[in-house]
């Protein structure tokens, strides 16, 4: 029945009363691809992600798996999709096997299949071992990879995940990220919201940005930045850290923007190479002792914030 | 290559410890599925259900023992036919003898307490310390004052137990009454027997006054004859005498002078002979007048006595007539004997009925309707939708998860009542049971529905007991259904705690069944909340918000 292996969004329009929740979005996305969707809150990932499961039809538009319209094929489209949503979606009075085994059954598995399944993800997911405990008993990031689990439970072809690694600590997020590389790895086609920039340009092959509703810009990371930055990032980080005296000198060179971050201060030029020896002089001047100096190509999160911005 | 690896079909996995990542792609879930998917499903939807009721350890208590709790404590509490501890307030400005047995006797059953002044004992009632006020007459007494009015002062707000109470205490007071209205009339009965008797003795004299007056008026009638036949013209003729002398004189030769005394004498008797003659002639003439004026009363008295006689007659007719001579009767001609249609007449068994009624609907709202907000509010619900399983299927296994704890709870709930009232059939316990099953169903669609309307356990509850305590007021069980007017109680009818209250009623109390339309109406009823649950199980989909 699948004719082609990707996801076509073609003009999908989405209104909740005079609310335009998305805009006429066209998107493709490729089989075995790991795509993110990136926005601020509210700018309709969740939205869009609900409409490509089917559970919410589109105001306007098309949405179709390998040709089939996804709305008109609901029940098939189900079990081609697994979903993590934002919020963890398992029973917290089930236990971890309990959970599996009845989102099994709800995809109409057989019992062994279930069986089965369920220790290949718990094996996965490194929760071996927690098959008799209660959800609620789980940590956050164990919770999360239960939900990641389940999702997965029916064997789906595409992997939706809605923000997944919100709440989570960046030892643990690194890990979530990691086990989604890998499940995307095996063939699986993921798609993935988040509004952390980082992640999304570590993980993802190609992505969306989604800003009010409207689908603004589509394209790999590396092209992305390409296109919409020419600068470069120098990150210094000095003690005692009196980056005004610091900041006030900088401003003196050809640098574009200068932000100050938490201990530290981050300048944007188009050729970091060529003020990087005056930068050093300004801080020797200046008294302070360098404890870290980065050069860092322009970053996803800069890219975000020049075309939201426009 | 990802083509490849989704192609591969393989059947017997190795399962290892660290199972191989590639493994992931190893079962094809998308073969076909055995047809029986929809009941297994079910059942893992049900089982799901009680593992989250019983896992949540606060509402599994609830829902198991607060029912079988209430049914015990009402059991123990209501398992009597007496009212206890009613608290009567008395108030007298002086307690005669009338006031004082009135009160022993009342005190028997009542707790009374004699107050110091009418507003003492009004204010008793309205602070609640005593149910009821009862202000005797001062000096009550039965006499023609009728100073006998005892007045009542009762909480109408507590409608069933003023009523219960006023009852108890008219009957009371009533039966007080009773004797005292017996003594009087046994004694008007014996007055009224004595006169009876009287009048019988002097009917009999009355006969005997009559004979002696036809005797007297024969008398009078003879002496009156006698009168008339004396002649009183007649003189005494003293010519022989005077020719007897005369020869004497001629004979004797003797002078005439020597009976000329004699002759004198003789015309000295003549005369007054006359005389007599003549006043006894006027004598006689008076003894007829006086004769023929007692002979008139003679001839008229027959008819007075005659009269009399009518009289008393009557007077004995008057009497004979009163056909109720018992003094029963008489205090209360009319009775009215209430006779309970069924043996057992404790509060127990009246109260049963609406109490089995009212825990199945309160318990099948409340768990399905909180069940429901539960599920919605769980982060898993989502889930759900994203599976292919047909919503009915959510519906159908909510409703058996819950009417399987329902079915429990009816059977904990007949179980209880089985060991405080006794006799019932077995198979009487099992129509109601049938009977509440029916109920329960329409109440789980209620609150399901209810459940789907509503987004939070709070909204969803407060609902739920709205609808419960609508259900509650228009029945039988606070206030009759007979007070509710016009249109409402054409309405009221139909709903479906008074239809099972009512069957349920007869069940419990009088051991019959009836099952008119209110059944097809219950029935009626379980198709349109199990549509409406559909609709808003819907409704809910459409407007369900994950992000």
């Amino acid at each position: 029945m699948v004719s082609k292996e990707y996801i076509k969004i073609e003009h999908i329009t989405k209104k909740f009363g005079d609310v335009k929740a998305l805009d006429d979005v066209n998107l493709e996305i490729q089989q075995g691809s790991f795509f993110g969707i990136i926005g601020l809150s509210g700018s309709g990932k969740t939205t869009l992600m609900n409409m490509i499961i089917s559970f919410w039809k589109p105001t306007m538009g098309k949405i179709s798996f390998g040709g089939v319209d996804v709305h008109k094929h609901r029940n098939f489209i189900v079990k081609q999709f697994g979903f993590a949503t934002q919020a963890t979606s398992v029973y917290r009075l089930l236990t971890v096997e309990e959970n599996m085994k009845y989102f099994g059954k709800m995809y109409g598995m057989r019992k062994r299949d279930i069986q089965k399944r369920t220790e290949i993800l718990l094996d996965l997911m490194h929760m071996a071992g927690t098959n008799h405990v209660l959800a609620k008993e789980l940590s956050t990031g164990m919770m999360r990879r239960l939900d990641i689990a389940c999702a997965l439970i029916h064997n789906p072809k595409v992997l939706l995940l809605d923000e997944p690694t919100e709440d989570l600590d960046p030892v643990l997020r690194k890990e979530l990220l990691a086990l989604n590389k890998k499940i995307n790895d095996d063939g699986t086609t993921i798609i993935m919201t988040s509004h952390m920039l980082d992640e999304v340009e570590t993980v993802c092959d190609k992505i969306a940005i989604l800003h009010g509703g409207r689908l603004i810009a589509t394209d790999a990371p590396e092209k992305l930045k390409e296109k919409y930055s020419k600068n470069e990032e120098i990150h210094i980080t000095t003690v005692p850290g009196k980056y005004d005296n610091l900041v006030k000198k900088f401003r003196q060179l050809p640098i574009s923007n200068i932000v100050m971050k938490s201990k530290k201060v981050v300048l944007y030029t188009p050729d970091a190479s060529k003020i990087l020896d005056k930068i050093l002089s300004i801080i020797n001047e200046g008294k302070e002792k360098i404890v870290d100096l980065r050069v860092n190509k322009p970053s996803m999160e800069e890219v975000f914030e020049y075309i939201t911005k426009r | 290559m990802a083509d490849k690896k989704q192609n591969k079909k393989i059947v017997n996995i190795p399962i290892r410890k660290h199972t191989s990542f590639s493994s992931l792609k190893e079962y094809n879930v998308l073969q076909p599925t055995p047809k029986l998917h929809f009941f297994i499903k079910l059942s893992y939807v049900i089982m799901k259900n009680f593992k989250l009721l019983i896992r949540s350890r606060t509402s599994a208590l609830i829902f198991f023992f607060g029912p079988l709790f209430i049914m015990f404590v009402v059991s123990m509490g209501f398992n009597t036919s007496n009212l206890q501890g009613i608290n009567v307030a008395t108030y007298s400005e002086s307690y005669s003898p009338l006031t004082e047995s009135l009160i022993m006797n009342l005190s028997n059953d009542l707790n009374l307490e004699k107050k110091n002044s009418e507003q003492d004992c009004i204010n008793s009632v309205r602070l609640a310390t005593h149910h009821i006020c009862l202000i005797f007459p001062s000096g009550m007494a039965v006499d023609n004052s009728a100073n006998n009015n005892i007045q009542v002062y009762a909480d109408e707000s507590r409608t069933n137990l003023a009523d219960t109470v006023i009852e108890k205490l008219a009957s009371k007071v009533e039966i007080h009454s009773k004797e005292m209205s017996s003594g009087i009339i046994t004694q008007m009965l014996g007055t009224l027997d004595s006169i009876n008797k009287e009048v019988e003795v002097g009917k009999l004299g009355i006969a005997k006054v009559n004979e002696n007056t036809n005797a007297g008026l024969t008398n009078v009638q003879d002496l009156l004859g006698s009168i008339d036949e004396f002649d009183f013209t007649n003189t005494i003729d003293i010519t022989p005498l005077s020719d007897e002398i005369d020869d004497i004189k001629d004979s004797a030769n003797i002078s005439s002078s020597v009976f000329s005394n004699l002759e004198d004498l003789i015309e000295a008797i003549q005369l007054d002979v006359d005389a007599k003659l003549s006043a006894a002639k006027q004598k006689a003439i008076d003894v007829q007048e006086e004769g023929q004026s007692v002979k008139s009363s003679l001839q008229n008295t027959p008819a007075k006595i005659a009269e009399v006689e009518n009289s008393l007659n009557s007077i004995r007719e008057s009497i004979s007539t009163l056909k109720v001579t018992n003094v029963a009767n008489i205090v209360s001609p009319i009775k009215t004997t209430i006779k309970p249609l069924t043996a057992n007449r404790s509060y127990l068994a009246y109260v049963l009925p609406s109490l089995l009624a009212l825990l199945v609907m309160f318990v099948s709202l409340l768990l399905s309707a909180t069940s429901m907000v539960r599920e919605k509010e769980s982060s898993a619900h989502f889930r759900n939708f994203i599976t292919p399983t047909k919503d009915i299927l959510f519906i159908t296994g909510h409703f058996f998860s819950h009417i399987s704890l329902l079915i429990l709870q009816i059977a904990i709930m007949l179980g209880v009542t089985a060991i405080f009232i006794h006799g019932i059939p077995l198979t009487i316990y099992l129509l109601a049971g049938v009977l509440l099953v029916i109920f329960a169903t329409f109440f789980i669609f209620l609150g399901m529905f209810l459940g789907n309307l509503f987004n939070s356990g709070e909204s969803v509850s407060i609902a739920a007991l709205s609808v419960a305590t609508i259900s509650l007021l228009f029945s039988n069980t606070v206030l009759p259904l007979e007070a509710v007017t016009g249109f409402l109680r054409t309405i009221v009818k139909y709903n479906p705690f008074v239809i099972v209250d009512s069957t349920l009623r007869q069940l419990l109390v009088f051991e019959s069944i009836s099952l008119s339309n209110q059944l097809y109406l219950l029935l009626g009823g379980i198709i349109l909340s199990f549509i409406l649950t559909l609709v808003a199980n819907k409704l809910r989909e459409k407007t369900f918000n994950n992000g």
